[in-house]
């Protein structure tokens, strides 16, 4: 199983069809806590760590899944449904977003990392990679999808998707080299 | 799985990559803020099929024996003389059945006795809560058989579904009571509620 599709756990298809038949809110807001943990993480990544879009996009994708709830034919997990819907509702937000001067990592000479954590300079330096790079590198390297996997859920090639994690790895490997000296300069 | 190892990424920060892969919590305000808009679109309904909390049976039972006392004391005598059916609205049961499942709920009781009270207060206010009555845990059932009668005694905990108590209503329809009675805490907190029209003969 992937890191980043959450399987059904045994009692999500009961459930489900308990929810179809009686469309009980007891039932939904068990669903809801059994899975938008990973979907709200997966949308902080996909976003850059922006809460309020991140909780926003989670609840549309909640709507939508329950709109088309009765239609689906559990040919994949659960789980990974709901991230399918989320993936897409995160895109259209990219788009959406007014874009912020977001910091060239091709220019900016090292983030100043106020910490030497490095999970914490990864998040850093992820959410400041361009919109598609970042899409593909949390799809590909922090929830395990494959290039095919991704190429179908992002709607582009599949020599998209590699050049696009070449280029998110890169500047990543950049920042944070960057990083590591400066936090080295600050040891000195 | 991933079908190629990387070629610009050392192996310990794609290790701490894959780490970042988990669960966060958002706002607690956010699965409320969901459950508005289903319902607003008509994609979830309140109080049918709604099993996520449970009281055990001694709190519900505190709880309805506070409910029937406030009732009580606020509201006299309950026990209404029956309206026109002809005219008036039509009266119906609640007839509040508990079932024997034991969950912890993590609401405190105080604020479970509060719902009921706020619920029954306010049908009150509006005239339409008539009356009711909590029933004590002892049962008993009496039966015919070849051999004579046959009287049965037992206690509330013996059973998977038992009557706890009834609320009387007045409403002008079926679908009006049935509205009033989804919006009963009762199921809310694992009870379900079996609403039968009174007739008059």
């Amino acid at each position: 199983m992937k890191r980043g599709s959450m399987a059904s756990t045994p009692e999500d298809r009961p459930l489900v069809e308990e929810f179809i038949k009686t469309r009980g809110e007891g039932e939904f807001r068990l669903l809801y806590r059994r899975h938008t943990p990973r979907m709200y993480a997966m949308a902080m990544r996909l976003l850059g760590g922006m809460k309020e879009e991140a909780e926003e996009v989670v609840q549309d994708t909640w709507v939508r899944a329950i709109e088309r709830l009765d239609t689906f034919a559990w040919r994949s997990a659960l789980g990974t449904w709901l991230i399918a819907i989320l993936i897409n509702r995160c895109r259209e937000q990219i788009r959406m977003r007014v874009r912020r001067e977001m910091p060239n990592l091709e220019i900016v000479e090292g983030g100043k990392s106020p910490t030497w954590d490095l999970q914490g300079d990864l998040e850093r330096a992820i959410a400041q990679l361009p919109d598609g790079a970042r899409e593909v590198l949390v799809l590909h390297d922090v929830a395990g999808f494959t290039h095919s996997e991704i190429a179908e859920r992002l709607g582009i090639q599949q020599g998209t998707s590699k050049s696009q994690l070449s280029r998110a790895r890169a500047k990543l490997r950049h920042f944070l080299s960057d990083t590591t000296r400066n936090n080295n300069e600050r040891r000195a | 799985m991933n079908e190629e190892p990387s070629k610009e990424l050392p192996p310990e920060i794609l290790e701490a990559l894959r780490t970042l892969c988990g669960e966060q919590t958002p706002h607690a305000d956010l699965e409320d803020k969901t459950v508005r808009v289903l319902r607003e679109k008509d994609l979830i309904r309140t109080g049918i099929g709604v099993r996520f909390r449970r009281v055990p049976t001694s709190i519900f039972s505190t709880a309805a024996a506070v409910i029937f006392f406030v009732i009580g004391f606020g509201f006299g005598s309950l026990e209404q003389p029956p309206t026109d059916p002809w005219v008036d609205d039509a009266q119906y049961l609640l007839v509040l059945l508990e079932t024997q499942a034991v969950v912890e709920t993590g609401i405190p009781e105080s604020e479970l006795i509060d719902e009921y009270s706020e619920w029954a207060t306010a049908l009150g206010e509006e005239g339409m809560l008539l009356g009711g009555k909590k029933l004590e845990d002892g049962i008993r059932l009496l039966r015919q058989s070849p051999g004579g009668l046959i009287v049965e005694s037992s206690k509330i905990t013996d059973h998977e579904t038992a009557i706890g108590g009834y609320f009387m209503i007045q409403a002008g329809s079926y679908d009006e009571a049935t509205q009033i009675a989804a919006s009963c805490p009762h199921l809310k907190y694992g009870g379900s509620i079996e609403l039968r029209k009174i007739e008059h003969l």
